[in-house]
This record gives C-alpha cells, sequence and structure tokens, in this order.
C-alpha cells in the first residue's frame, strides 16, 4: 500500500450532502463529498462512448477490482458513507432515477411509471411506481421506502443529547456539545428538509410530495432506497408510515437506530435486492459477489455474476488485468498507467476527464486579492496551457483547460465563458500598473503603501501534483512581477480552508448534477463561501435559477452565473481530474459514468465466449 | 521443565504489561483518524456526527483513562471496532490465520533451503559454490522486498501463465539451459576431486542435482505432450494469480482447495522464501563454520569417524541449535516482510490490517495490532528459549 | 573460546609491553580484509559511488528539483543520462540526491544504533545486576514490536517531519540487537584477568569500560554498525513503500523505487536506475562486512582454496 499516489479517489458521496471536495484524503486525491444518492442505472441507457452491444444473456461471470471496500448496505449515513458501496449497490438498490454519463437524470423505466412535477408553486412532485416492482423477498416495493428514505433525511427528527448539560458546554476538544442528536444519523438533508408532506394512495405505488421551498434539484431525491419492511421488522415498529415526520417518538428512536446502524456489513436477511443483481456472499478482505436477482421482474442482468475482488494498491491493478485475475479495473489513472494499459494485448483502456475539477480559490479578504485588477492579472499571467500539458496531458492528451465552473464538457450545457483567456504577461502588468502598482527594485510590484505584491499559494500536502502547480503558477507569474510563495500545510483543507486562512487556495470542487449545490459557494453566509466572494447578480442569478424547474432555461440561468464570476475573476478553474476505466476486450458494454461510477451499467456488461 | 516454562511465562506478563503501555504510547501518536479529518472537511458535518465519530474511535477522553479502557477490554477479549465500525476481534483472527499459513509454509521452505545451502556452502567455505551462494544471498538480502515481489509478479505470473499454456522454447534458450547444467555438472565433478574425503557429500549433491533435472524435464515432457492442458483444465482463469489468497466464490472438495491454495500461494511464499532463504543460509554457513572447526568435531576426526558421520552427527546437528532460536527470534522480521508481500499480492491478512489501519489512522485496529504482534513475538520468543534449553545440552533446567 | 586470541592481545594500549601485539592484531586483521577479495572490491566500488553521489551534482547541470521542460519522460540519453521523469527532471541528478540522502540516512541511524546498542550493552554487562535487569527488560520491551512496525507508527503522525527525523526514529529502536551481543561479550570479559588487573591498579569504571573492555569488541561492533547501513537502507526503501519515507521534494532510494515501481514497464529507466543503485550499495556493504567478520575472526585460518 502506498498513501502518496497510489491511494486516491476516497471518494464519495450520497446523501445530497453539497459539493465540496475539499480534497481531504490523502495525497493526491479529492474526497468528492456529494454526487448524486445511490441512483441506480436503467438498463436502456447508453450515455457512453462505448457502443452498446445488443443481445441476450450472456452469462458468466466478470471481476471488478475493487479499491475499496464494501461496508455497509445503507449508504445514506454519516458514517457510512462510501463510493465502494455505491458501486456495488448501484446493481441492488431501486430508485427513481439514474445519472448519466452526461449528468442529467434519466427517469429508471423498469422501476417509476413516471415522476413529475405536477405543481411548481408550491412545487408538488408525483411518483409512480412500476406495479410489479418488488424486493427480492417478494415484498412490493412502495410508498413506505420513499416514507422511511423522507424520514431518515427531513433532519426534522431529533432527541435531547444526554451529554448536553447547557449551552456553552464544551467537549474535550473545546467544540460545543450539541443540544440534540438526530434519530436517523443521515450524511445529509438537503432537499428532504423541504418536503412539508409525503402523501401515499392506497395501492401504495404512488407517492405525492409537496415543498415548501421548490427544489430544482428533486430528481436527485429518492435513490438508493433501503427496505421499510425489513427495518420495521429489525425495530419491531408495526407501520413507519405511522411514525411523526416532525417530531421524535419510540417508533423513530428504534427505526433510527436500525437504520443508522443495523445495514453494516452484510446480512442477507436485510441486505434486499429490488434491481438486477443481488448480493450473493461478501467475504471481508477478499470479495463480494453479486449474483442475478431471480425475482427482478424487468430486463434480467446479462451475467451471471459479478464479482467485486478487493485489490486496495491500485498500482496493483494493471498486473492484475493482464494476468486475467481481473477484467474491469478503474484506478486512477496516472501516464504510467494509463501507457502500460495500453500495451496490453487484448485490453482496452478509456481515460475520461472526471468531475472533479482543480482550481485556484482568490480569498478577497486579501488587501492585494481585493482588487479585480490583481485577480485578473493572475490569470492574464499564469499559463494553465502549461499546467494542463505538464501535468495531465501525459495521461489524457484529449485533456484540456477547463472554462466553466459549474458545467464540465461532458455535461450537455457546458460553455466555455472564459473570454479566451490566455496568457499575456503585458496586460497583466498593464492591468497592475492601472491599479496604482508600481515596479519595485527586484522586479516585483509594490502597491500604493510600498507593499509588495507577493501572495502565498496555499496547497494540502504532501501532494506532488498540487505541488507541481505551484511550482509552475509561480515561475510563470514571476515574469508579470507578482511574487508567489508555495503555502504547503497538511491540515490545509481540513483547517485551513474552512477557516479561510489563505491567500490563494488550490483545491478541486466537484461538479454536480445537483446544480443548487454551487450556491453555498459563491453566495456569501453559504457555508463554503471561504473566499469572501460576494456579488447581488450572482445571488439573484441563484435564487432564480434554483426554482426554475425547466432544464434548458435552468442551464442558461447557470451559464450567465458562471459568466460573472468570470468577470469577478472569483476563482480560476484549471483543469479537471482524470479518471479511467479498463477492461478485458472479452468484456462488452463497459462505459464511464462520472457520478455513479463504473458498475452502473455492470447489468447491461456481456461477456464474449 | 514446567517449572522452568512457568518462570519463562511470570517474566513474560510483566514484559507485555509493559508493552502495552508503550504500545499505546506509540498508537496515541497518529494523528487525528483519517474519517474524522475527512468529515471535518466537509462543511456540512455537524458537530454531533464529529463528535459521534469522536465516540467512534474512543478518542473523546483523557490518555490515561483510555487507556485504562482499552487496557481492560482487551484482556477481556472485546478489541472495540474498526474505522468502518466491524468488530476487530474477529477480523485479527482471520487475518492472522492467512498470515500464519502464508508465514509457515514460508518459513519451512526457506529453512530447509537455508539449511541446506549454509551446510554445503561451509564444508565447501571458498569454493565457487561457496562463493555463488554467498553472492545469492547478499543479492536477496539487498533486493527491496517490493522489487523482488514485483519481479516475480511479472515473470512468474504475467509471463508464465500465456506460456503455461502454451509452453515453447527457443532453440538457444535450451542450449543455454543444458550449457548451465553442464556447467553446475562440472563444477560439482571439480569440487569432488578437490576434496576427496568428502567424496559421499558430493554424492549426494549430484543426486539431488540431478533428481531436480529430472523433474524439471519430466514437466516439460509432460507439458508438450499435452500441450498445456494440465495447466488449464479449461480454467479461464490464469493458473497463477497475482492478487488474493483464493479464488472468489470458491467452491470445490478439499483437494481442489489445496490446490487453489497452492496456485496463490506460490508467489508470495516465494518472495518471502528468497529472502528468508538468504538470511538462512549465512547463519547456517557460519554456526556450521563454528562447529566444524571446534575442538570435539577435531576430536571425533582423530578417532577416525568417517567424514560423513562427523559432518551429518556432530557437524550439522550441533549447528542447527542456534539456527532453530533465530528462526524463532526472526518472528518480527518475518512479519515485517509479509506486510509488504501481502500487499503487493493483494492478500487480506495482517499486512493489509496494519496498512488499512495506518492510512486510516484508526487507533483500535493500530492497538489491537501491534498488540497482538508483541504477544505472538513475545510467545515465539518464549518457544526459543524453551527449543534451545531442550536441544543444547549444555543448558540444564531447574 | 573465541577470546583466546583477541583478548590477550588487545589490552590496553598504555600497557607498554603489550602494544607491540596489539598492532599486530590489528595489522593481522587489515591484511586479512585486504586479502578478502569480494570485501576489497565492494569497498572500492562504495567509495567511488559515495564520492560520485556526493561530489559530481557540484558540477552536474541538472539538480534534482530542476525541470527541463524540452524533455519530459524522456529515455537515457547523453543530456540525461538516466533519462527524465514526467515533469522533466533529471533522472541522474534525483539518483544521486537520492543516493545521498539513503547514505546519509543508513550513517545517521547506523551511528545512533551502535552508539545506543554499544552504550547499554557495555552499562548492562559491566555492571550488571539491577542496573543490567533494568537496561535488558526495556531491549526486551523494544524488542517486543518489530522494528518495521515501530518506525511506521511512529512515522505515521508526524507526515510533516523532516527528513532526518526516519534514522533518528529508526536508530532509537534498532539498537537492541547490538546491545545484547555487547552485554554478552562485556559479561564475559569482565570476568577475564586484564580486567582484574586494571581494577586493582585503581582504574576506574568508565576507564576500564572504555578503554580496557571495548577495544576487544572492535570487530563485532564494527561488523554490526556495517551491516545496520544496509539493513537501515532496506527499512527506509519499505517504509517509501508504506507511504512513510522521505517526503517530496526531497527524494531516497526508497522514495524513487516507490516512485518507478509504477513505471516499471512504461518507463524502465525510472525503476532500473535506484533499485540498481541500491541494490549495488546493499551487496557492497553486505560484503565489506562479511570480509570485517572473515578479518576479525581469530578461527578464520583456513587457507583459500
Amino acid at each position: 500500500m502506498r498513501t502518496s499516489n497510489a491511494k486516491k479517489f476516497a471518494a464519495v458521496a450520497v446523501g445530497l450532502a453539497l459539493v465540496t471536495a475539499a480534497c481531504s484524503s490523502d495525497g493526491d486525491s479529492t474526497s468528492i463529498t456529494g454526487v448524486v444518492e445511490t441512483t441506480t442505472p436503467s438498463s436502456d441507457s447508453t450515455g457512453g462512448s462505448t457502443e452498446t452491444t445488443t443481445g441476450g444473456a450472456s452469462g458468466g461471470s466478470v471481476t471488478y477490482a475493487a479499491e475499496q471496500e464494501y461496508t455497509a448496505y445503507n449508504n445514506g449515513t454519516a458514517d457510512q458513507v462510501l463510493f465502494a458501496n455505491t458501486l456495488v449497490l448501484n446493481m441492488v438498490q431501486p430508485g427513481p432515477f439514474i445519472a448519466k454519463p452526461d449528468l442529467t437524470f434519466e427517469l429508471w423505466a423498469e422501476m417509476m411509471v413516471s415522476a413529475e412535477v405536477t405543481s411548481e408553486d408550491p412545487q408538488i412532485v408525483e411518483y409512480v411506481i412500476q406495479p410489479e416492482a418488488v424486493w427480492s423477498d417478494g415484498e412490493a416495493i412502495d410508498c413506505d421506502d420513499f416514507y422511511l428514505s423522507w424520514i431518515s433525511g427531513n433532519g426534522k427528527l431529533v432527541h435531547p443529547n444526554p451529554d448536553y448539560t447547557g449551552p456553552g458546554q464544551l467537549d474535550a476538544d473545546g467544540n460545543e456539545v450539541p443540544e440534540t442528536l438526530p434519530d436517523f444519523n443521515a450524511a445529509g438533508t438537503t432537499g428532504y428538509e423541504d418536503i412539508t408532506s409525503l402523501e401515499c394512495s392506497d395501492d401504495g405505488k404512488t407517492i405525492t410530495t409537496t415543498y415548501d421551498t421548490p427544489y430544482a434539484d428533486w430528481q436527485g431525491l429518492f435513490g438508493g432506497l433501503i427496505p421499510a419492511h425489513v427495518v420495521e421488522a429489525e425495530a419491531g415498529v408495526a407501520d413507519l408510515l405511522a411514525i411523526d415526520p416532525a417530531a421524535t417518538s419510540d417508533d423513530s428512536l428504534a427505526a433510527g437506530e436500525v437504520w443508522s446502524t443495523g445495514f453494516s456489513g452484510f446480512d442477507a436477511a436485510k441486505a434486499l435486492s429490488g434491481a438486477w443483481y443481488t448480493i450473493d456472499s461478501f467475504t471481508q478482505g477478499q470479495n463480494l459477489i453479486l449474483k442475478r436477482n431471480e425475482a427482478f421482474w424487468g430486463e434480467p442482468g446479462k451475467l451471471d455474476e459479478i464479482v467485486f475482488l478487493l485489490v486496495p494498491d491500485a498500482t496493483q491493478q494493471p498486473a492484475a488485468l493482464q494476468n486475467g485475475d481481473v477484467q474491469v479495473i478503474s484506478p486512477q489513472p496516472n501516464a504510467d498507467l494509463v501507457a502500460q494499459l495500453e500495451g496490453i494485448e487484448g485490453v482496452t483502456a478509456n481515460v475520461e476527464q472526471g468531475l472533479t475539477f482543480e482550481h485556484y480559490d482568490f480569498n478577497q479578504a486579501n488587501k492585494h486579492l481585493a482588487k479585480l485588477e490583481v485577480r485578473q492579472a493572475l490569470a492574464l499571467c499564469i499559463n494553465r496551457e502549461e499546467i494542463v500539458e505538464t501535468l495531465v496531458t501525459p495521461i489524457n492528451p484529449d485533456a484540456s483547460v477547463l472554462n466553466n465552473r459549474i458545467y464540465v464538457p461532458s455535461a450537455a450545457d457546458y460553455k466555455d465563458n472564459s473570454g479566451g483567456l490566455t496568457q499575456d504577461i503585458g496586460a497583466a502588468k498593464t492591468l497592475l500598473e492601472g491599479a496604482g502598482y508600481t515596479l519595485g527594485d527586484d522586479g516585483v510590484y509594490v502597491d500604493a503603501d510600498g507593499e509588495r505584491l507577493s501572495v502565498r499559494l496555499g496547497r494540502r500536502d504532501p501532494n506532488p501534483r498540487r505541488q507541481s502547480t505551484n511550482e509552475l503558477f509561480i515561475e510563470q507569474c514571476a515574469e508579470a512581477g507578482i511574487e508567489l510563495t508555495d503555502d504547503p500545510s497538511e491540515d490545509f483543507n481540513a483547517v485551513r480552508l474552512p477557516a479561510s486562512d489563505y491567500d490563494i487556495a488550490l483545491f478541486a470542487w466537484v461538479a454536480t448534477p445537483l446544480l443548487s449545490s454551487n450556491t453555498s459557494l459563491y453566495v456569501p453566509g453559504g457555508g463554503q463561501n471561504w473566499n469572501s466572494y460576494n456579488n447581488d447578480a450572482v445571488q439573484g442569478l441563484f435564487d432564480e435559477a434554483n426554482k426554475e424547474f425547466d432544464a434548458a432555461t435552468r442551464a442558461d440561468l447557470m451559464n450567465q452565473i458562471d459568466q460573472v464570476l468570470w468577470d469577478d475573476m472569483a476563482t480560476l478553474p484549471l483543469f479537471q481530474f482524470q479518471e479511467m476505466v479498463a477492461f478485458n476486450d472479452a468484456v462488452q458494454n463497459v462505459v464511464f459514468n462520472g457520478p455513479l461510477g463504473v458498475t452502473w451499467n455492470a447489468n447491461e456488461w456481456t461477456l464474449a465466449s | 521443565m514446567f517449572r522452568f516454562i512457568l518462570r519463562r511465562v511470570l517474566v513474560a506478563i510483566p514484559l507485555l504489561f509493559a508493552s502495552s503501555i508503550l504500545t499505546f504510547v506509540l498508537v496515541t501518536n497518529i494523528g487525528t483518524p483519517k474519517k474524522i479529518e475527512d468529515a471535518l472537511a466537509r462543511p456540512n458535518a455537524s458537530q454531533a456526527q464529529i463528535d459521534s465519530l469522536r465516540r467512534q474511535f474512543g478518542i473523546d477522553k483523557g490518555p490515561v483513562e483510555r487507556y485504562v479502557d482499552w487496557f481492560t477490554n482487551f484482556i477481556k477479549g472485546d478489541w472495540g471496532k474498526n474505522y468502518n465500525g466491524l468488530e476487530i476481534r474477529p477480523l485479527m483472527w482471520d487475518a492472522m490465520q492467512v498470515t500464519i499459513r502464508l508465514l509457515i509454509v514460508a518459513t519451512v521452505v526457506s529453512v530447509l533451503l537455508g539449511v541446506l545451502v549454509g551446510v554445503l556452502s561451509a564444508i565447501r567455505q571458498y569454493t565457487v559454490f561457496d562463493y555463488l551462494m554467498t553472492f545469492m544471498a547478499f543479492t536477496f538480502f539487498s533486493i527491496p522486498a517490493a522489487v523482488l515481489a514485483g519481479f516475480l509478479k511479472e515473470w512468474g505470473a504475467i509471463k508464465m501463465n500465456p506460456w503455461l499454456r502454451e509452453p515453447s522454447m527457443s532453440t538457444p534458450l535450451i542450449i543455454m539451459i543444458s550449457l548451465f547444467g553442464l556447467l553446475c555438472g562440472y563444477l560439482v565433478m571439480k569440487s569432488r576431486l578437490k576434496f576427496e574425503r568428502e567424496k559421499p557429500l558430493s554424492k549426494y549433491l549430484i543426486g539431488a542435482a540431478a533428481g531436480l533435472g529430472i523433474a524439471v524435464g519430466g514437466i516439460f515432457v509432460f507439458n508438450f505432450v499435452w500441450g498445456g492442458e494440465v495447466f488449464r483444465k479449461g480454467n479461464p482463469k490464469p493458473l497463477i494469480p497475482t492478487v488474493g489468497q483464493t479464488t472468489p466464490g470458491f467452491d470445490g472438495s478439499f483437494i481442489e482447495g489445496l490446490q487453489d491454495s497452492f496456485w496463490h500461494m506460490l508467489l508470495p511464499s516465494t518472495a518471502l522464501i528468497l529472502i528468508g532463504f538468504a538470511g538462512y543460509s549465512r547463519y547456517m554457513r557460519a554456526s556450521m563454520l563454528d562447529v566444524m572447526s571446534s575442538d570435539y568435531v577435531r576430536t571425533a576426526r582423530a578417532k577416525g569417524i568417517s567424514e560423513r558421520r562427523v559432518t551429518t552427527l556432530h557437524g550439522v546437528r550441533n549447528a542447527l541449535i542456534p539456527l532453530v532460536t533465530i528462526v524463532a527470534l526472526d518472528f518480527g522480521a518475518l512479519l515485517s516482510g509479509a506486510i509488504i508481500t501481502e500487499t503487493i499480492f493483494g492478500w487480506s491478512g495482517m499486512g493489509r490490517f496494519f496498512t488499512e489501519a495506518l492510512t486510516q489512522r484508526d487507533p483500535r485496529s493500530l492497538l489491537a495490532f501491534v498488540m497482538i504482534t508483541a504477544v505472538s513475538v513475545v510467545i515465539f520468543n518464549l518457544i526459543a528459549d524453551i527449543v534451545y534449553a531442550q536441544l543444547d545440552p549444555r543448558i540444564r533446567i531447574g | 573460546m573465541a577470546d583466546t586470541t583477541t583478548l590477550q592481545s588487545a589490552p590496553a594500549p598504555d600497557e607498554r609491553e603489550f602494544s607491540v601485539e596489539a598492532r599486530s592484531q590489528w595489522k593481522t586483521v587489515v591484511r586479512r580484509f585486504l586479502r578478502h577479495r569480494p570485501a576489497m572490491i565492494s569497498l572500492v566500488v562504495l567509495l567511488l559511488i559515495t564520492l560520485f553521489v556526493f561530489l559530481f551534482p557540484i558540477w552536474w547541470k541538472w539538480p534534482y528539483t530542476l525541470r527541463d521542460k524540452t524533455a519530459r519522460s524522456q529515455p537515457p540519453s547523453w543530456d540525461h543520462p538516466m533519462g527524465t521523469d514526467e515533469l522533466g527532471k533529471d533522472g541522474l541528478g534525483r539518483v544521486m540526491r537520492g543516493t545521498q540522502r539513503s547514505l546519509e540516512i543508513a550513517l545517521i541511524a547506523s551511528f545512533l544504533i551502535t552508539t545506543i546498542g554499544v552504550f547499554i550493552g557495555a552499562i548492562a554487562g559491566y555492571f550488571r545486576g539491577w542496573i543490567d535487569a533494568i537496561l535488558m527488560r526495556f531491549t526486551d520491551l523494544v524488542l517486543t514490536i518489530p522494528l518495521l512496525i515501530i518506525v511506521a507508527v511512529v512515522s505515521v503522525g508526524y507526515p510533516q517531519a523532516p527528513w532526518y527525523l526516519i534514522p533518528i526514529i529508526l536508530g532509537m529502536f534498532a539498537w537492541t540487537t547490538l546491545a545484547r551481543i555487547v552485554r554478552a561479550e562485556f559479561l564475559s570479559l569482565r570476568e577475564k584477568e586484564f580486567v582484574e588487573a586494571a581494577r586493582a591498579v585503581g582504574a576506574r569504571d568508565r576507564r576500564i569500560i572504555f578503554k580496557h573492555i571495548l577495544p576487544n569488541l572492535a570487530g563485532p561492533i564494527i561488523v554490526a554498525a556495517t551491516l545496520a547501513v544496509a539493513g537501515t537502507m532496506i527499512t527506509e526503501t519499505a517504509l517509501s513503500f508504506l507511504g512513510l519515507g522521505v517526503r517530496a521534494p526531497d527524494v531516497s532510494l526508497g522514495f524513487l523505487i516507490q516512485e518507478g515501481l509504477t513505471a516499471f514497464k512504461t518507463r524502465p529507466w525510472l525503476f532500473w536506475f535506484p533499485s540498481a543503485s541500491i541494490v549495488v550499495i546493499c551487496l557492497c556493504v553486505n560484503f565489506i562486512g562479511d570480509g570485517l567478520r572473515d578479518a576479525f575472526d581469530p578461527k578464520q585460518n583456513r587457507v583459500k582454496a
């Protein structure tokens, strides 16, 4: 095992938590917080680059090299949010929508008859579940499963903290002891907290949700359903639907306990399947085996069996693929890995631009960076093409500079809003001189007060790629008379970033299909607006976009926001992290999917004889 | 004997207690668990969640209280839960079985090899054979385990499997192997002529070389005749795997299970064997030289006992005594080697347990791991003491 | 039985009538070592490598941090004899720097191991009694946790630590074997006549330990110190493998090998040069240790065939 480069991608997600990727995992990687709930793929989607081969069941067994181990069936609890679980549960848990590779949502036709907004003010969403949809034990997938999702995520079921003695009480680390604890230890409450009521039809197959504030990303809700009848049985609760969604009760406490802790590890009786595959066995530390779900009512998964073989050291995965121990891998790519995989006969390696993007964040609390001209000068003196060419092109020759903060190029709504920004040292100098800076004897500009234009570039350490990025930035802008210094610290993302303790920060955000989650980044008081950026125009546009239900109009508003952000040079996006999938050519239909991972369409995988 | 063991055990108890304190001090300095760090980096993580995580990791109290808590629970067999919320004790138990199986196989083979080569090196000190073996041993000493394991993967599996399926050999390679065989034979012959009185042993050596040659040749013939069918059996999976200790979902008879384990164990144990054999052969050589130049061997020779009897009866037997203790005392080094090897070959043994606990900075897992390691080391030292006392006639047990 | 030759011939230097003998003992050792061909060759190779990696960087145009933007991931050429990495950093510059670091780490650790080991072993063996008991129980205690594990657990808490913390930690925990050897020797030597004699003329403990007994142990100590160099380099590589070694931008051989492992097939020069360096250095050190052991061993009287 190695921590530095290899261990990457301790990703992700779920729970509609907001985006942030304040890169907390070690070294190179970014922990993507908040992509989509574990929505599950549809059977008929072909969103990716590989053409889908149609054909009957192929049977056989395919082994996928999992870098992290599966830990829990309920991936929505605060302590179990794991991408490794998403990869397994994609094939197991039902939900209304699938997040496609192009970051749009698609109705899961085998699961849902329909799911539509029937009223915009107040927002009312009506879901109709397929009548034949059942869990693998024969129990219908219906309203109580939705209800469980809602009450576990709405954040209103809280009980008093027994350790709490009064306001101002601090724990051993000087943090305030909370007055209440949630009954359901959910990873996030976004979206669900806006729902005021959830009504079931008599047959339980129609669900009507009403919102008090509009939530345009409603399609991201109710993914990764947990079987409510299992929770009922385990918790000894007669009827979950009878639980008051707004006030804690013995039943909600019991159900919350089961929901929060009862699904870790693997228990065949609890880990039911509502989709193509069911978890057949789980051997701690070694492997997890999915077998076809015989109770699935739609078109069955093509393979008999999908094996998740744990290979935690990503650098060992290519050898395992070449040797035939595994057939599909999705390690975090680096130049050698890609070249090595491309050199193996009978193996296809696809490198894709991921959803996570690196950017420089200008803290406007800094005297120099508060000036628009300085920020623009920085954007002009940096040579982003050179950075991409040095650090990313060796991994992916198609890599490009990213010019949008909301969408990545694989998204349908991506637009270059930068106005063709490229390095222009002369223009940078002119801008600085226009802002009252004069060139000092040491080749560094000084402002009117005689202060040198010297700024620190904060980043997490150790991280060789970020270090190189900063080195290049420092070199490039030295020519323009701006002194930049590398400012690495180990706790940068965990402590200094949220505390706004930086001048310029190098870290990553994640593009997500949940557009409203961008709000907290660029609006004051948003929680992640660490750089003190404030522009009323942006705030207004977000307000408008977050209650816009028309996708096209909404995309247009989001691009307008990005345009304003460019004009203000609030942050400077650099490039996307690369991701990859490599597979033995005997396996067909393997398609990369940013939010859900490569297994999103594993039901479509086939094995050539 | 019983009192001797009892005394050693009584000494071991305070030692383990002190070790638990040392372990605890070490582990308390590992920093914030990664999971908490990650949670801190999530801006929407509430204080309640962080606190609940801190409770989960058991780091919400003062050090002394934590130590007492941990120690009393540990003694009682409650080792707590790891960062994933899983019970540590069963995990540790599984991991230990895996690793100990690997270590036993590797140790037995490397000790046998080491003794053989060490003895031959010693009685043929400063011959080409001795230099060759010395050079080999030092080379294996000098290759980092990760590099050695990488080589094994490349040439022992990735290149080997396709070849096993369709074995073929180029003429130059066959000629080279033949030449090498001739050279070995010549060297053996030459050394035999030089040390006339050691003739019997040389015979064994020639016999062993011939046996090996026949075995290797047999496999070749077998393979050519059946076109590699033996190693394929219509199985799409590679014969020699590079990851894992069993085939996922393996379901077969006991014999098939053994075969499955054998092939999975082949490469990792080879890595450990090569490194271990290097050390043991050096120890054995030194020990053998020591014994062979001792007075009692001289006396034995003077009495006219045949060289073969001198070597085997007096020499090897006495030279083995220090080796036995070294093997037992070496447990720590063995385990360290296993940590690296397991990581490279994707085994889920103690190595994985440790590296994972380390990356996650999971205090409870690390405490359990280090403590179990300490207990094992102490037990092996105890065994070493007892065996030594049994073997060495000079030590009398009261 | 080992003592017979060594002891009587290597007493305190100030006792005149023995001093001639003493020199001849050392002479024998040196002569034996000089005749040990593998050890001599290794010594020369090791010295050349050391001189090269410490001196050549002064003239070499590519320091280990400098990027050659025109040559990224280039195979070996005249301009970059060991190729370049993906950032255009020169392979030779990095291997030289890595070797420097690894040698420094090895030497510091070896120095600490020897000093602590000799000190604790000598005190325990000489004074015996409760001092011995305490020190040996302490040694047992440190021995309960394998070196790699102890060092890994200590280093994981200090990711920002400067490089010299690694050899310091290694030194702090790896002295146990030497301490045991030294103690055993001391236990037997302190009963010898020459110690008795020194004590009789009123020599103080410190003098007896350092001037009278310790010189007799030069052999095992020098051998142990030498082998600790190789052992430390290998342990450092294992630490790097666990991601706990030297941190970028600094490099060590372990670090470079770790980096190069992924490039094993695609840019083999990144893997082979540092790996070869560490193997050659450790081989040399092991042969030197072997030669020293033979040279110091009084029973090594077998004539070369």
